[in-house]
Protein backbone atom coordinates (compact mmCIF):
# COMPACT_ATOMS: atom_id res chain seq x y z
CA UNK A 1 0.00 0.00 0.00
CA UNK A 2 2.61 2.68 -0.44
CA UNK A 3 1.28 4.15 -4.01
CA UNK A 4 -2.05 5.55 -3.08
CA UNK A 5 -2.82 8.04 -6.10
CA UNK A 6 -5.48 9.73 -3.29
CA UNK A 7 -3.03 10.08 -0.68
CA UNK A 8 -0.61 11.78 -3.28
CA UNK A 9 -2.41 13.94 -5.39
CA UNK A 10 -2.78 17.41 -4.19
CA UNK A 11 -6.40 17.43 -2.54
CA UNK A 12 -8.48 20.01 -3.74
CA UNK A 13 -10.21 21.92 -0.43
CA UNK A 14 -14.04 21.18 0.10
CA UNK A 15 -14.89 25.22 -0.86
CA UNK A 16 -17.81 26.08 0.94
CA UNK A 17 -18.50 28.66 -1.35
CA UNK A 18 -20.32 26.03 -3.90
CA UNK A 19 -21.96 23.97 -2.05
CA UNK A 20 -24.46 23.50 -4.52
CA UNK A 21 -22.42 22.15 -7.51
CA UNK A 22 -20.51 20.19 -4.93
CA UNK A 23 -23.87 18.52 -3.65
CA UNK A 24 -24.89 17.65 -7.13
CA UNK A 25 -21.29 16.72 -8.44
CA UNK A 26 -21.78 14.18 -5.72
CA UNK A 27 -25.06 13.60 -6.26
CA UNK A 28 -23.98 12.54 -9.87
CA UNK A 29 -21.58 10.34 -8.42
CA UNK A 30 -23.72 8.44 -6.38
CA UNK A 31 -26.22 7.87 -8.94
CA UNK A 32 -23.48 6.80 -12.16
CA UNK A 33 -21.64 4.63 -9.85
CA UNK A 34 -24.50 2.64 -6.80
CA UNK A 35 -25.63 0.35 -9.23
CA UNK A 36 -22.28 -1.25 -9.40
CA UNK A 37 -21.00 -0.87 -6.32
CA UNK A 38 -24.40 -2.67 -5.30
CA UNK A 39 -23.81 -5.39 -7.71
CA UNK A 40 -19.97 -6.11 -6.72
CA UNK A 41 -20.86 -5.77 -3.06
CA UNK A 42 -23.81 -8.40 -3.30
CA UNK A 43 -22.04 -10.77 -5.48
CA UNK A 44 -19.52 -11.09 -2.76
CA UNK A 45 -21.81 -10.91 0.64
CA UNK A 46 -25.00 -12.75 -1.03
CA UNK A 47 -26.89 -10.47 0.66
CA UNK A 48 -29.57 -7.61 -0.59
CA UNK A 49 -30.03 -5.88 2.71
CA UNK A 50 -26.36 -6.27 3.59
CA UNK A 51 -25.19 -5.35 0.40
CA UNK A 52 -26.90 -2.06 0.42
CA UNK A 53 -25.71 -1.59 3.87
CA UNK A 54 -22.12 -1.57 2.59
CA UNK A 55 -22.79 0.18 -0.64
CA UNK A 56 -24.02 3.47 1.73
CA UNK A 57 -20.52 2.96 3.65
CA UNK A 58 -18.53 3.27 0.92
CA UNK A 59 -20.60 6.01 -0.73
CA UNK A 60 -20.43 7.96 2.58
CA UNK A 61 -16.77 7.77 2.46
CA UNK A 62 -16.50 9.27 -0.83
CA UNK A 63 -18.90 11.61 1.00
CA UNK A 64 -16.35 12.26 3.37
CA UNK A 65 -13.45 12.43 1.15
CA UNK A 66 -14.36 15.48 -1.04
CA UNK A 67 -10.93 15.89 -2.27
CA UNK A 68 -11.77 12.77 -4.71
CA UNK A 69 -14.58 14.17 -6.23
CA UNK A 70 -14.78 18.01 -5.88
CA UNK A 71 -12.61 18.49 -8.30
CA UNK A 72 -14.40 17.63 -11.35
CA UNK A 73 -14.02 15.18 -14.20
CA UNK A 74 -10.29 14.60 -14.13
CA UNK A 75 -10.80 12.59 -11.05
CA UNK A 76 -13.29 10.38 -12.12
CA UNK A 77 -11.19 7.49 -13.29
CA UNK A 78 -9.54 7.44 -10.04
CA UNK A 79 -12.67 7.66 -7.93
CA UNK A 80 -14.68 4.57 -9.56
CA UNK A 81 -11.56 2.90 -8.39
CA UNK A 82 -11.35 3.99 -4.93
CA UNK A 83 -14.90 3.53 -4.54
CA UNK A 84 -14.41 -0.22 -5.73
CA UNK A 85 -11.28 -0.74 -3.75
CA UNK A 86 -13.11 0.93 -0.39
CA UNK A 87 -16.42 -1.39 -1.34
CA UNK A 88 -14.56 -4.63 -1.51
CA UNK A 89 -12.48 -3.78 1.50
CA UNK A 90 -15.24 -3.41 3.51
CA UNK A 91 -17.12 -6.38 1.82
CA UNK A 92 -14.06 -8.27 2.69
CA UNK A 93 -13.85 -7.05 6.29
CA UNK A 94 -18.11 -7.92 7.09
CA UNK A 95 -17.27 -11.80 5.48
CA UNK A 96 -14.49 -12.05 7.93
CA UNK A 97 -16.44 -11.06 10.94
CA UNK A 98 -19.48 -12.72 9.85
CA UNK A 99 -17.97 -15.84 8.35
CA UNK A 100 -19.04 -18.36 11.26
CA UNK A 101 -22.12 -16.43 11.90
CA UNK A 102 -25.13 -18.36 11.80
CA UNK A 103 -26.98 -15.26 10.56
CA UNK A 104 -25.67 -15.08 7.74
CA UNK A 105 -26.06 -18.77 6.64
CA UNK A 106 -29.56 -18.19 7.22
CA UNK A 107 -29.81 -14.88 5.70
CA UNK A 108 -28.27 -16.37 2.64
CA UNK A 109 -30.81 -19.09 2.09
CA UNK A 110 -34.03 -16.29 3.13
CA UNK A 111 -32.13 -14.87 0.21
CA UNK A 112 -32.45 -17.62 -2.28
CA UNK A 113 -35.92 -18.76 -1.38
CA UNK A 114 -37.10 -15.25 -1.62
CA UNK A 115 -35.93 -13.99 -4.63
CA UNK A 116 -38.62 -15.14 -7.05
CA UNK A 117 -35.70 -16.68 -9.31
CA UNK A 118 -36.62 -20.06 -8.99
CA UNK A 119 -39.84 -20.97 -7.94
CA UNK A 120 -39.11 -24.57 -7.83
CA UNK A 121 -37.72 -25.72 -3.86
CA UNK A 122 -35.26 -27.83 -5.60
CA UNK A 123 -33.67 -25.61 -8.04
CA UNK A 124 -33.63 -22.94 -5.43
CA UNK A 125 -31.74 -24.93 -2.98
CA UNK A 126 -29.37 -25.97 -6.05
CA UNK A 127 -28.79 -22.14 -6.79
CA UNK A 128 -28.29 -21.54 -3.51
CA UNK A 129 -25.87 -24.68 -3.17
CA UNK A 130 -24.10 -23.17 -6.27
CA UNK A 131 -23.56 -19.72 -5.09
CA UNK A 132 -22.40 -20.89 -1.94
CA UNK A 133 -19.66 -22.93 -3.38
CA UNK A 134 -18.73 -19.76 -5.26
CA UNK A 135 -18.46 -17.59 -1.88
CA UNK A 136 -16.65 -20.35 -0.33
CA UNK A 137 -14.01 -20.55 -3.20
CA UNK A 138 -13.57 -17.00 -3.20
CA UNK A 139 -13.05 -16.64 0.79
CA UNK A 140 -10.79 -19.66 0.64
CA UNK A 141 -8.41 -17.16 -1.40
CA UNK A 142 -5.88 -14.92 -0.39
CA UNK A 143 -7.77 -11.99 -0.03
CA UNK A 144 -6.40 -9.66 -2.68
CA UNK A 145 -6.47 -12.62 -5.38
CA UNK A 146 -10.45 -12.88 -4.53
CA UNK A 147 -10.86 -9.27 -4.69
CA UNK A 148 -9.10 -9.20 -7.88
CA UNK A 149 -11.67 -11.61 -10.02
CA UNK A 150 -14.25 -9.80 -8.36
CA UNK A 151 -13.24 -6.98 -9.25
CA UNK A 152 -12.22 -7.92 -13.16
CA UNK A 153 -15.62 -9.66 -12.58
CA UNK A 154 -17.10 -6.47 -12.46
CA UNK A 155 -15.63 -5.01 -15.27
CA UNK A 156 -12.46 -2.94 -13.88
CA UNK A 157 -10.15 -2.33 -16.33
CA UNK A 158 -6.37 -3.32 -15.27
CA UNK A 159 -5.50 0.32 -14.64
CA UNK A 160 -7.97 0.35 -12.20
CA UNK A 161 -8.14 -2.91 -10.82
CA UNK A 162 -4.07 -1.96 -10.43
CA UNK A 163 -5.45 1.10 -8.26
CA UNK A 164 -7.99 -1.06 -6.92
CA UNK A 165 -5.84 -3.24 -5.05
CA UNK A 166 -2.84 -0.96 -4.83
CA UNK A 167 -0.81 -2.99 -6.98
CA UNK A 168 1.74 -2.02 -10.14
CA UNK A 169 -0.07 -2.08 -13.64
CA UNK A 170 2.33 -4.45 -15.05
CA UNK A 171 1.69 -6.99 -12.45
CA UNK A 172 -2.08 -7.11 -12.50
CA UNK A 173 -1.90 -9.84 -15.38
CA UNK A 174 0.00 -12.01 -13.43
CA UNK A 175 -1.51 -11.94 -10.26
CA UNK A 176 -4.75 -12.45 -12.22
CA UNK A 177 -3.29 -15.22 -13.97
CA UNK A 178 -2.49 -16.64 -10.22
CA UNK A 179 -5.58 -15.55 -8.53
CA UNK A 180 -7.78 -17.69 -11.26
CA UNK A 181 -5.54 -21.19 -10.90
CA UNK A 182 -5.90 -20.68 -7.19
CA UNK A 183 -9.63 -19.92 -7.32
CA UNK A 184 -10.26 -23.06 -9.94
CA UNK A 185 -8.27 -25.06 -7.35
CA UNK A 186 -10.37 -23.88 -4.36
CA UNK A 187 -13.33 -24.60 -6.37
CA UNK A 188 -12.90 -27.96 -7.82
CA UNK A 189 -11.92 -28.90 -4.04
CA UNK A 190 -15.26 -28.34 -2.83
CA UNK A 191 -16.85 -29.90 -6.18
CA UNK A 192 -14.96 -33.15 -5.78
CA UNK A 193 -18.13 -34.67 -7.40
CA UNK A 194 -17.47 -33.17 -10.78
CA UNK A 195 -15.07 -35.52 -11.83
CA UNK A 196 -13.73 -35.59 -15.52
CA UNK A 197 -12.39 -32.42 -15.46
CA UNK A 198 -8.59 -31.96 -15.67
CA UNK A 199 -7.03 -29.36 -13.86
CA UNK A 200 -6.40 -26.96 -16.40
CA UNK B 1 10.89 -11.26 -25.41
CA UNK B 2 10.75 -14.35 -22.85
CA UNK B 3 7.86 -16.38 -22.38
CA UNK B 4 5.60 -14.60 -19.56
CA UNK B 5 2.41 -15.63 -18.26
CA UNK B 6 1.35 -12.07 -17.08
CA UNK B 7 1.68 -10.61 -20.45
CA UNK B 8 0.04 -13.62 -22.21
CA UNK B 9 -2.83 -13.17 -19.56
CA UNK B 10 -3.30 -9.49 -20.24
CA UNK B 11 -2.76 -9.86 -23.73
CA UNK B 12 -5.82 -11.97 -23.52
CA UNK B 13 -7.72 -9.23 -22.16
CA UNK B 14 -6.10 -6.92 -24.53
CA UNK B 15 -4.55 -4.52 -22.15
CA UNK B 16 -1.01 -4.13 -23.33
CA UNK B 17 -0.06 -1.35 -24.98
CA UNK B 18 0.32 -1.42 -28.44
CA UNK B 19 4.29 -1.99 -28.68
CA UNK B 20 3.49 -5.11 -25.30
CA UNK B 21 0.99 -6.42 -28.17
CA UNK B 22 2.94 -6.82 -31.04
CA UNK B 23 5.90 -7.97 -29.25
CA UNK B 24 3.65 -10.31 -27.63
CA UNK B 25 1.84 -11.21 -30.82
CA UNK B 26 5.72 -11.90 -32.67
CA UNK B 27 7.19 -14.25 -29.98
CA UNK B 28 3.64 -16.08 -30.19
CA UNK B 29 3.96 -17.08 -33.46
CA UNK B 30 7.15 -18.65 -32.53
CA UNK B 31 6.53 -20.06 -29.28
CA UNK B 32 4.07 -23.69 -29.17
CA UNK B 33 4.45 -23.69 -25.32
CA UNK B 34 3.03 -19.62 -24.93
CA UNK B 35 0.45 -20.78 -27.75
CA UNK B 36 -0.60 -24.00 -25.87
CA UNK B 37 -0.61 -21.74 -22.47
CA UNK B 38 -2.30 -18.82 -23.68
CA UNK B 39 -5.23 -21.13 -24.88
CA UNK B 40 -5.09 -22.87 -21.07
CA UNK B 41 -4.98 -18.97 -19.54
CA UNK B 42 -8.09 -18.72 -22.03
CA UNK B 43 -9.61 -21.50 -21.20
CA UNK B 44 -9.51 -20.76 -17.01
CA UNK B 45 -10.50 -17.35 -17.42
CA UNK B 46 -13.91 -18.60 -18.98
CA UNK B 47 -14.45 -20.89 -16.40
CA UNK B 48 -13.62 -18.25 -13.61
CA UNK B 49 -16.01 -15.63 -14.82
CA UNK B 50 -18.80 -18.74 -15.72
CA UNK B 51 -18.74 -19.80 -12.21
CA UNK B 52 -18.48 -16.02 -10.69
CA UNK B 53 -21.56 -14.68 -12.76
CA UNK B 54 -23.73 -16.80 -10.81
CA UNK B 55 -23.19 -14.56 -8.10
CA UNK B 56 -24.85 -11.96 -10.18
CA UNK B 57 -27.94 -10.55 -8.62
CA UNK B 58 -31.36 -11.34 -10.53
CA UNK B 59 -32.41 -8.35 -12.03
CA UNK B 60 -35.25 -7.55 -9.84
CA UNK B 61 -33.07 -7.40 -6.79
CA UNK B 62 -31.17 -4.00 -7.47
CA UNK B 63 -31.97 -0.99 -5.62
CA UNK B 64 -33.26 2.11 -6.95
CA UNK B 65 -29.81 4.16 -7.22
CA UNK B 66 -32.15 7.33 -6.10
CA UNK B 67 -33.73 5.40 -3.45
CA UNK B 68 -30.85 4.89 -2.42
CA UNK B 69 -29.44 8.43 -2.63
CA UNK B 70 -32.16 9.38 -0.63
CA UNK B 71 -31.51 7.25 1.92
CA UNK B 72 -27.78 8.05 2.03
CA UNK B 73 -29.31 11.95 2.80
CA UNK B 74 -31.67 10.55 5.10
CA UNK B 75 -29.24 8.33 7.04
CA UNK B 76 -32.16 5.80 7.33
CA UNK B 77 -31.20 2.07 8.13
CA UNK B 78 -31.63 -0.22 5.45
CA UNK B 79 -35.62 -2.21 4.47
CA UNK B 80 -33.96 -3.81 1.59
CA UNK B 81 -35.90 -6.59 2.63
CA UNK B 82 -39.53 -5.16 2.58
CA UNK B 83 -39.09 -2.84 -0.50
CA UNK B 84 -40.05 -3.92 -3.35
CA UNK B 85 -37.85 -3.85 -6.46
CA UNK B 86 -38.07 -1.90 -9.17
CA UNK B 87 -38.16 -3.25 -12.31
CA UNK B 88 -35.57 -0.76 -14.30
CA UNK B 89 -33.73 2.01 -13.24
CA UNK B 90 -36.52 4.47 -12.66
CA UNK B 91 -34.15 7.28 -12.13
CA UNK B 92 -32.68 7.20 -14.87
CA UNK B 93 -35.32 7.08 -17.25
CA UNK B 94 -37.04 10.38 -15.39
CA UNK B 95 -33.54 11.91 -15.46
CA UNK B 96 -33.04 11.63 -19.35
CA UNK B 97 -36.56 12.76 -19.99
CA UNK B 98 -35.94 15.88 -17.80
CA UNK B 99 -32.83 16.52 -19.54
CA UNK B 100 -34.72 16.00 -23.08
CA UNK B 101 -36.88 18.67 -21.12
CA UNK B 102 -34.33 20.69 -19.87
CA UNK B 103 -32.87 20.72 -22.99
CA UNK B 104 -35.85 21.43 -24.71
CA UNK B 105 -36.39 24.44 -22.84
CA UNK B 106 -32.71 25.92 -23.52
CA UNK B 107 -33.72 25.85 -26.75
CA UNK B 108 -35.03 28.92 -27.04
CA UNK B 109 -36.00 29.82 -30.60
CA UNK B 110 -37.16 33.29 -32.27
CA UNK B 111 -36.22 36.80 -32.28
CA UNK B 112 -35.93 39.30 -29.22
CA UNK B 113 -38.77 37.87 -28.19
CA UNK B 114 -37.81 34.06 -27.69
CA UNK B 115 -39.72 30.64 -28.18
CA UNK B 116 -37.83 27.62 -26.80
CA UNK B 117 -38.73 25.41 -29.23
CA UNK B 118 -37.70 21.47 -29.20
CA UNK B 119 -39.30 21.31 -32.02
CA UNK B 120 -36.80 23.54 -33.65
CA UNK B 121 -34.04 22.03 -31.48
CA UNK B 122 -34.59 19.01 -32.84
CA UNK B 123 -34.48 20.37 -36.55
CA UNK B 124 -31.56 22.62 -36.46
CA UNK B 125 -29.43 24.67 -34.25
CA UNK B 126 -29.67 23.78 -30.71
CA UNK B 127 -28.78 20.38 -30.60
CA UNK B 128 -25.52 22.17 -31.66
CA UNK B 129 -25.74 23.60 -28.39
CA UNK B 130 -23.49 21.02 -26.21
CA UNK B 131 -21.21 23.70 -24.87
CA UNK B 132 -23.99 26.12 -23.85
CA UNK B 133 -26.25 23.19 -22.75
CA UNK B 134 -22.93 21.72 -20.57
CA UNK B 135 -22.61 25.35 -19.24
CA UNK B 136 -25.84 25.43 -18.71
CA UNK B 137 -26.61 22.35 -17.42
CA UNK B 138 -26.86 23.48 -13.58
CA UNK B 139 -29.54 25.31 -14.15
CA UNK B 140 -33.21 23.55 -13.79
CA UNK B 141 -34.35 25.29 -16.62
CA UNK B 142 -33.46 28.05 -18.80
CA UNK B 143 -36.19 29.44 -21.12
CA UNK B 144 -38.39 32.36 -22.03
CA UNK B 145 -42.35 31.61 -22.29
CA UNK B 146 -45.56 32.82 -21.96
CA UNK B 147 -46.95 28.59 -22.55
CA UNK B 148 -45.73 25.02 -22.11
CA UNK B 149 -46.69 23.02 -24.40
CA UNK B 150 -46.27 19.12 -24.45
CA UNK B 151 -45.47 16.88 -27.20
CA UNK B 152 -45.71 12.97 -26.10
CA UNK B 153 -43.18 10.90 -27.68
CA UNK B 154 -42.65 7.40 -27.44
CA UNK B 155 -39.46 5.06 -26.25
CA UNK B 156 -38.65 4.93 -29.98
CA UNK B 157 -38.42 8.58 -30.70
CA UNK B 158 -36.97 9.47 -26.98
CA UNK B 159 -33.92 6.96 -28.57
CA UNK B 160 -33.92 8.99 -31.89
CA UNK B 161 -34.02 12.14 -30.36
CA UNK B 162 -31.05 11.19 -27.81
CA UNK B 163 -28.98 9.87 -31.18
CA UNK B 164 -29.57 13.30 -32.74
CA UNK B 165 -28.19 14.80 -29.48
CA UNK B 166 -25.23 12.97 -29.43
CA UNK B 167 -24.51 13.74 -32.56
CA UNK B 168 -24.56 17.60 -32.12
CA UNK B 169 -22.91 16.79 -29.10
CA UNK B 170 -19.87 15.45 -30.80
CA UNK B 171 -20.07 18.69 -33.22
CA UNK B 172 -21.28 17.25 -36.67
CA UNK B 173 -23.14 20.32 -36.38
CA UNK B 174 -20.70 23.28 -35.34
CA UNK B 175 -20.07 24.61 -32.25
CA UNK B 176 -20.74 27.41 -30.54
CA UNK B 177 -18.42 30.00 -28.97
CA UNK B 178 -19.45 30.35 -25.59
CA UNK B 179 -19.36 34.25 -25.34
CA UNK B 180 -19.76 34.24 -21.58
CA UNK B 181 -19.31 31.21 -18.58
CA UNK B 182 -21.83 31.05 -16.21
CA UNK B 183 -21.12 32.64 -12.86
CA UNK B 184 -20.46 30.63 -9.82
CA UNK B 185 -23.57 30.11 -7.57
CA UNK B 186 -23.36 33.31 -4.69
CA UNK B 187 -25.33 32.32 -1.41
CA UNK B 188 -27.67 35.33 -0.72
CA UNK B 189 -29.59 35.38 3.02
CA UNK B 190 -32.76 37.21 1.49
CA UNK B 191 -35.08 37.74 -1.20
CA UNK B 192 -34.03 41.48 -1.01
CA UNK B 193 -30.48 40.79 -1.60
CA UNK B 194 -31.26 38.27 -4.22
CA UNK B 195 -33.74 40.61 -6.08
CA UNK B 196 -31.17 43.38 -5.82
CA UNK B 197 -28.29 40.78 -7.50
CA UNK B 198 -31.07 39.76 -10.45
CA UNK B 199 -33.02 42.87 -10.76
CA UNK B 200 -36.43 41.62 -10.65
CA UNK B 201 -38.46 40.62 -7.79
CA UNK B 202 -37.56 37.52 -6.52
CA UNK B 203 -40.14 35.59 -4.02
CA UNK B 204 -39.68 33.16 -1.45
CA UNK B 205 -42.27 30.50 -0.09
CA UNK B 206 -44.79 31.98 2.56
CA UNK B 207 -45.65 28.67 3.74
CA UNK B 208 -43.34 25.05 3.23
CA UNK B 209 -44.63 21.96 4.02
CA UNK B 210 -44.90 20.98 7.77
CA UNK B 211 -41.26 20.08 8.76
CA UNK B 212 -39.45 21.68 5.63
CA UNK B 213 -36.54 24.01 6.36
CA UNK B 214 -34.67 25.98 4.07
CA UNK B 215 -31.20 24.72 2.63
CA UNK B 216 -29.49 27.14 0.40
CA UNK B 217 -30.12 29.99 -1.58
CA UNK B 218 -28.50 31.22 -4.34
CA UNK B 219 -28.48 33.11 -7.45
CA UNK B 220 -26.20 32.59 -10.47
CA UNK B 221 -25.04 34.58 -13.63
CA UNK B 222 -25.89 32.44 -16.56
CA UNK B 223 -24.03 31.93 -19.97
CA UNK B 224 -24.03 33.63 -23.44
CA UNK B 225 -23.28 32.00 -26.63
CA UNK B 226 -22.82 32.70 -30.06
CA UNK B 227 -23.13 30.05 -32.73
CA UNK B 228 -23.39 30.47 -36.83
CA UNK B 229 -24.36 27.73 -39.05
CA UNK B 230 -23.75 27.84 -42.81
CA UNK B 231 -25.94 26.51 -45.58
CA UNK B 232 -24.30 23.32 -45.82
CA UNK B 233 -24.38 22.33 -42.72
CA UNK B 234 -28.09 23.31 -42.16
CA UNK B 235 -29.29 21.25 -45.19
CA UNK B 236 -26.93 18.19 -43.79
CA UNK B 237 -28.87 18.53 -39.97
CA UNK B 238 -32.28 18.28 -42.35
CA UNK B 239 -30.48 15.33 -44.29
CA UNK B 240 -29.63 13.45 -41.23
CA UNK B 241 -33.23 14.25 -39.56
CA UNK B 242 -35.22 13.07 -42.97
CA UNK B 243 -36.50 15.92 -42.34
CA UNK B 244 -38.42 17.24 -45.88
CA UNK B 245 -40.73 20.10 -47.03
CA UNK B 246 -39.29 22.70 -44.98
CA UNK B 247 -37.11 25.83 -47.22
CA UNK B 248 -34.20 27.32 -45.49
CA UNK B 249 -34.23 30.80 -45.45
CA UNK B 250 -32.37 32.95 -48.23
CA UNK B 251 -29.39 33.60 -46.04
CA UNK B 252 -25.65 32.12 -46.28
CA UNK B 253 -25.52 31.83 -42.05
CA UNK B 254 -27.68 31.85 -39.44
CA UNK B 255 -26.57 33.49 -36.45
CA UNK B 256 -27.93 32.54 -33.42
CA UNK B 257 -27.41 34.07 -30.00
CA UNK B 258 -28.04 33.25 -26.92
CA UNK B 259 -28.12 34.86 -23.50
CA UNK B 260 -29.47 33.36 -20.77
CA UNK B 261 -29.70 36.08 -17.29
CA UNK B 262 -29.61 35.29 -13.73
CA UNK B 263 -31.14 32.31 -11.98
CA UNK B 264 -32.18 32.62 -8.47
CA UNK B 265 -32.22 29.11 -6.85
CA UNK B 266 -33.97 28.49 -3.32
CA UNK B 267 -33.96 24.56 -1.78
CA UNK B 268 -35.78 22.94 1.03
CA UNK B 269 -35.38 19.71 2.45
CA UNK B 270 -37.26 17.87 4.94
CA UNK B 271 -35.48 14.34 5.44
CA UNK B 272 -35.09 13.02 2.12
CA UNK B 273 -37.67 15.05 0.70
CA UNK B 274 -36.25 18.22 -1.06
CA UNK B 275 -37.81 20.91 -3.20
CA UNK B 276 -36.20 23.39 -5.79
CA UNK B 277 -37.75 26.64 -6.93
CA UNK B 278 -36.18 28.35 -9.65
CA UNK B 279 -36.89 31.96 -10.95
CA UNK B 280 -35.34 33.15 -14.20
CA UNK B 281 -35.88 35.95 -16.81
CA UNK B 282 -36.00 33.87 -19.70
CA UNK B 283 -33.22 33.76 -22.04
CA UNK B 284 -32.29 36.10 -24.95
CA UNK B 285 -32.46 34.30 -28.12
CA UNK B 286 -31.62 36.51 -31.50
CA UNK B 287 -32.65 34.44 -34.72
CA UNK B 288 -32.46 35.75 -37.92
CA UNK B 289 -36.11 36.54 -39.80
CA UNK B 290 -37.44 34.27 -42.59
CA UNK B 291 -37.79 31.05 -40.95
CA UNK B 292 -40.65 29.22 -41.24
CA UNK B 293 -40.86 28.17 -37.64
CA UNK B 294 -44.48 26.86 -38.32
CA UNK B 295 -42.90 24.39 -41.03
CA UNK B 296 -39.87 23.97 -38.78
CA UNK B 297 -42.30 23.21 -35.96
CA UNK B 298 -44.46 20.46 -38.31
CA UNK B 299 -41.58 18.61 -39.70
CA UNK B 300 -40.10 18.62 -35.98
CA UNK B 301 -43.60 16.79 -34.55
CA UNK B 302 -43.15 14.35 -37.82
CA UNK B 303 -39.87 13.56 -36.45
CA UNK B 304 -41.30 13.01 -33.37
CA UNK B 305 -43.40 10.42 -34.35
CA UNK B 306 -46.79 12.33 -35.12
CA UNK B 307 -48.86 12.04 -38.24
CA UNK B 308 -47.96 14.42 -40.90
CA UNK B 309 -51.77 15.58 -40.38
CA UNK B 310 -51.61 16.00 -36.81
CA UNK B 311 -48.20 17.81 -37.01
CA UNK B 312 -48.95 20.14 -39.36
CA UNK B 313 -52.43 21.41 -37.10
CA UNK B 314 -50.56 21.25 -33.76
CA UNK B 315 -47.49 23.36 -35.58
CA UNK B 316 -50.08 26.15 -37.13
CA UNK B 317 -52.23 26.08 -33.36
CA UNK B 318 -48.99 26.81 -31.64
CA UNK B 319 -47.82 30.64 -31.35
CA UNK B 320 -44.44 29.95 -31.81
CA UNK B 321 -43.13 33.13 -30.25
CA UNK B 322 -44.32 32.43 -27.13
CA UNK B 323 -44.79 28.83 -26.42
CA UNK B 324 -42.01 26.24 -25.10
CA UNK B 325 -42.72 22.87 -26.24
CA UNK B 326 -41.64 20.09 -23.99
CA UNK B 327 -40.98 16.34 -25.69
CA UNK B 328 -42.27 13.99 -22.95
CA UNK B 329 -41.25 10.53 -23.05
CA UNK B 330 -44.80 8.67 -22.35
CA UNK B 331 -43.81 6.05 -21.13
CA UNK B 332 -41.65 7.89 -18.31
CA UNK B 333 -43.36 10.69 -17.32
CA UNK B 334 -47.26 11.93 -17.60
CA UNK B 335 -48.41 15.77 -17.27
CA UNK B 336 -51.47 17.83 -16.79
CA UNK B 337 -52.35 21.29 -16.68
CA UNK B 338 -52.84 23.03 -12.89
CA UNK B 339 -53.55 25.97 -11.87
CA UNK B 340 -50.55 27.48 -9.93
CA UNK B 341 -49.72 31.05 -8.85
CA UNK B 342 -52.83 32.22 -10.38
CA UNK B 343 -52.11 31.37 -13.65
CA UNK B 344 -51.92 28.06 -15.52
CA UNK B 345 -48.90 25.79 -15.66
CA UNK B 346 -47.67 22.24 -16.25
CA UNK B 347 -47.21 19.22 -13.51
CA UNK B 348 -44.84 16.41 -14.98
CA UNK B 349 -45.18 13.49 -12.97
CA UNK B 350 -43.14 10.33 -13.48
CA UNK B 351 -45.29 6.96 -14.30
CA UNK B 352 -42.80 4.79 -11.98
CA UNK B 353 -42.09 4.99 -8.39
CA UNK B 354 -39.41 7.77 -9.68
CA UNK B 355 -39.47 10.59 -6.80
CA UNK B 356 -39.23 13.32 -9.03
CA UNK B 357 -41.60 15.79 -10.30
CA UNK B 358 -41.80 19.18 -11.33
CA UNK B 359 -44.44 21.90 -11.52
CA UNK B 360 -43.54 24.82 -14.70
CA UNK B 361 -45.60 28.31 -14.78
CA UNK B 362 -44.77 31.49 -16.26
CA UNK B 363 -46.09 34.50 -14.42
CA UNK B 364 -44.89 38.33 -15.50
CA UNK B 365 -42.09 37.23 -16.99
CA UNK B 366 -40.46 35.30 -14.81
CA UNK B 367 -40.29 31.52 -15.41
CA UNK B 368 -40.75 29.31 -12.23
CA UNK B 369 -39.82 25.49 -11.68
CA UNK B 370 -40.73 23.82 -8.48
CA UNK B 371 -38.67 20.65 -8.22
CA UNK B 372 -39.66 17.68 -5.81
CA UNK B 373 -37.89 14.68 -4.74
CA UNK B 374 -39.87 12.75 -2.33
CA UNK B 375 -42.85 14.32 -2.14
CA UNK B 376 -46.11 13.93 -3.86
CA UNK B 377 -48.00 16.94 -5.87
CA UNK B 378 -49.78 18.39 -3.28
CA UNK B 379 -47.12 19.57 -1.51
CA UNK B 380 -45.27 20.40 -4.44
CA UNK B 381 -48.18 23.40 -5.37
CA UNK B 382 -48.36 23.94 -2.25
CA UNK B 383 -44.61 25.21 -2.03
CA UNK B 384 -45.41 27.13 -5.52
CA UNK B 385 -48.89 28.66 -4.37
CA UNK B 386 -47.25 30.08 -1.26
CA UNK B 387 -44.55 32.25 -3.44
CA UNK B 388 -45.01 35.35 -1.95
Amino acid sequence: MTTDPWHTAAPRPYTTRQPERAAQDFDALFLAHYAEIYRLLYRIVGAREEAEDLAQEAFLRLHRSPHLWVAGEQHEHNVRAWLFRVATNLAYNALRHERRSQARQERLADNAAGNGAAPDPIEAALQMDARTTVRQALAALPARQGQLLVLRYAGLSYRELAVAVAVAPGSVGTLLARAETAFERAYRALVPAQGGEHEV
Amino acid sequence: MKCDTGLLRAYLDDALSETERGAVAGHLAGCASCQAELAMLQKRSVQVMTRLAILEPEAGEAPDPAAALARFYAGAPAQAASRPAPGRALWANLKRSYETMKQSLLTGWRKPVTIGATAVACLLILFSFAPVRQAAADFLGIFRVRKFAVIPIDAAHTRQLEELAQLADRGAFGQPTVVREPGEPQAVASAAEASALVGFPVRVPAALPEGALPRTFNVQSGPAAHFEMDRTTMQAVLDVTQIKGVTLPDVERIVIDLDVPWVVTQSYRRGASLWTISQLRSPQVDMPAGLDLTALGAAAFEYLGMPEADAQRLAQAIDWTSTVVIPLPTEEAEFREVTVDGVTGLLLEPRSSNPHRVVLWQRDDIVYTVEGVYTDARELLLVANALK
